[in-house]
């Protein structure tokens, strides 16, 4: 089995690129050159992680506004409304409005990818909004069916992929938050089941569905890998499940990613109890791959604490990974 | 049905330039208040001129609802920046140790308030126990239920204060209970506010925004609070079946107006909203309000806002045949 330590989202934007994006709205720095300094801190970002001892990073996702603003923003037939609250937390995304027929326009996030896999060293991971969680966070007052929503998501997501995936990246995640919701609708989950497994099929990457904020349904596990997913995100700090509980969603899973850092909280793990919590949980684990994280973004503490998070989590998977071998 | 406000106003230049010199240190305490007093003014003076019935001291002073407490309880440090959306970050309080009370933090205030309301009552607004536990990181209680409890004492000390002032109306803000997910979260909060209200004889109110509020109920109906305020226009007042379907029978601070958005609503649309109110609750048990503080949007839109709101509230009554 292959332990990595990896990223899971996005890293918290940086005090001088927080300004930028300030002096950009305020009309005092053009898009040319706010964009310029969101490369200089999206390289900075990057060798942070790779100081940190990761071994899977990320772009950091510096621009991004939240999980599905900038995918969404990108689509014709989209209105960005009002702000509603990110699942249990204390940050808010833009709702988007679907007024009318979804078109994808133009490519939106190969710059900054390509520009990830240009300057990292280690694996990379590409994030993308599943189309599951943008459907039940949109306003929809268009399509009849939800699950019309969730197709031409899909669809428009296709046609971003096709041009993702002339990007050399090792991985692309899917976050699918929504998939620990009790309010998810079975009939809308088998549509999901169908539009994912098509997107992934025949991609360059190891794909990847990030699940957090809650405990997913192990059938929805199965589900996944069943339809080609290649490995599935569970976040082992917000489900509260015991261990032996939580041993239920390994029965047949191929390859896993378990958050085990808490990002939405300060205070700094120790890596050689979370190594000895972990070993645990691996007596049920078998797997060929198995990522540990954050157990979300990182976007939920400050800047300074993300850098000491994965650290902890890097050590941590040392230890693990000594326990293993 | 008389008008109210949910507590924030839109922070006045004065306010803002004396917080900004006190906290370089260029300012003292005395000085800080007097800038505070001034725009507390401003903010009553607008209150008045839209004629709003129950107001509040516009939070002048307050940066942000739970760093505002944090700063001035004991057990809490203000860590980094942590976004709340798009670009805009606060600083989130960190318990490092036994959260208590140690004096007096929004007495003042409400005082600066009374004085100019010309005889309306001020509102007494604090910040829930709940919320402020789960707005804050927790690097100290090892169970969260302690730290919400004990959040609970110290603010009940608060509430005392604003009654012994002469406070006719309290409320406290929980906007973070509508993010709960477990139903033991509904009996966390309650058995807090229980707490925070023990032997209060004023006007005892929550407000709740901004979530999937209908999963609040039935539960919220066993809180111990006279009145429940809650966001509904934002919402395209989806609550209100709800409302009816749990035979709701508390007092109802009804958000008419949108507080996301620039657009200041027509009369017409808030009668709307307050007709389809009125079909599921009396007009005795309705407090027509905003949906949430004002803070965020602009004072001329926020006054505008509040105009259309009175507006609709008067045309209602006559149709009514109580104004």
């Amino acid at each position: 089995m292959e332990i990595l330590s990896a990223n899971l989202g996005n890293y918290p934007r940086p005090p001088d690129l927080r300004k930028a994006i300030d002096r950009f709205k305020r009309g005092k720095l053009t898009r040319g050159e706010l964009l310029r300094k969101a490369s200089e801190c999206t390289v900075r970002i990057i060798r942070l992680q790779e100081i940190a001892g990761l071994d899977v990073i990320t772009s950091g996702m510096l621009l991004w506004d939240d999980l599905i603003t900038k995918f969404m923003e990108g689509l014709e037939g989209v209105e960005l409304n009002g702000l509603l609250r990110f699942f249990d937390n204390n940050f808010y995304y833009r709702v988007p409005v679907v007024k009318g027929k979804l078109r994808w326009r133009h490519p939106l996030l190969t710059e900054e990818y390509g520009l990830a896999v240009k300057v990292a060293r280690k694996r990379v991971k590409l994030v993308v909004p599943g189309p599951l969680t943008m459907a039940y966070l949109c306003r929809n007052e268009y399509y009849p069916k939800l699950n019309e929503l969730i197709w031409e998501l899909g669809n428009a997501l296709k046609r971003e992929l096709s041009y993702l995936k002339e990007i050399r990246a090792d991985y692309l995640q899917f976050d699918e938050p929504i998939l620990t919701e009790e309010e998810l609708k079975i009939e809308h989950f088998e549509a999901y089941l169908e539009v994912i497994g098509g997107l992934v099929k025949g991609l360059p990457f190891k794909s990847i569905v990030a699940t957090y904020f809650g405990c997913l349904n192990p059938k929805f596990l199965q589900a996944l890998f069943d339809v080609g997913i290649y490995m599935v995100g569970l976040d082992l700090i917000s489900c509260k499940k015991g261990l032996a509980d939580l041993s239920r969603y390994f029965e047949g899973a191929k390859a896993l990613s378990l958050g085990i850092v808490d990002a939405r909280n300060t205070k700094l793990e120790d890596p050689k109890d979370l190594a000895t919590t972990l070993a645990k949980v691996l007596k049920h684990i078998d797997v060929k791959e198995l990522h540990l994280t954050p157990n979300t973004w990182l976007d939920y503490i400050p800047y300074e604490r993300a850098f000491l998070k994965l650290k902890v989590l890097s050590e941590a998977t040392k230890e693990v990974r000594r326990y293993y071998e | 049905m008389p008008t109210t406000v949910v507590g924030s106003y839109p922070k006045f230049e004065v306010a803002k330039e004396a917080l900004r010199r006190y906290r370089k240190g260029d300012i003292g305490e005395e000085e800080l208040d007097k800038a505070i007093m001034e725009a507390t003014k401003l903010v009553v003076k607008d209150y008045l001129n839209a004629g709003i019935d129950i107001i509040s001291d516009g939070e002048q002073r307050r940066e942000d609802m739970a760093v505002f407490f944090a700063e001035r309880l004991e057990g809490f440090r203000i860590s980094g920046w942590v976004r709340v959306f798009d670009n805009i970050y606060f600083r989130k309080p960190v318990v490092i140790g036994e959260v208590k009370f140690k004096r007096p933090i929004t007495v003042k205030d409400w005082k600066y308030a009374l004085a100019f309301s010309k005889g309306r009552p001020v509102k007494g607004i604090i910040t829930g126990p709940y919320t402020m536990a789960d707005w804050s990181f927790n690097e100290y209680y090892k169970e969260r239920e302690e730290l919400v409890i004990d959040l609970a004492r110290a603010l009940h000390e608060e509430v005392k204060e604003l009654e012994r002032a002469g406070a006719k109306y309290i409320q406290v803000d929980e906007p973070a209970l509508s993010t709960h997910r477990e139903r033991q979260d509904m009996e966390l909060a309650r058995e807090a506010l229980r707490e925070v209200f023990k032997g209060i004889n004023a006007k005892r109110i929550i407000h709740i925004c901004y979530g999937k509020l209908e999963r609040l109920f039935p539960d919220l109906l066993e809180f111990p609070v006279d009145q429940v305020d809650l966001e509904m226009k934002n919402s395209g007042y989806r609550l209100l079946p709800v409302l009816k379907e749990y035979s709701f029978d508390k007092e109802l601070g009804l958000g008419v107006v949108d507080v996301h958005t620039l657009r200041v609503e027509s009369v017409e649309e808030v009668v709307r909203g307050i007709k389809m109110a009125l079909e599921v609750i009396g007009p005795e048990k309705i407090y027509v309000d905003p949906d949430c503080g004002l803070k965020l949007l602009p004072r001329e839109i926020a006054l505008s806002k509040l105009k259309v709101m009175v507006e609709a509230v008067r045309k209602v009554r006559k149709e009514l045949g109580s104004e």
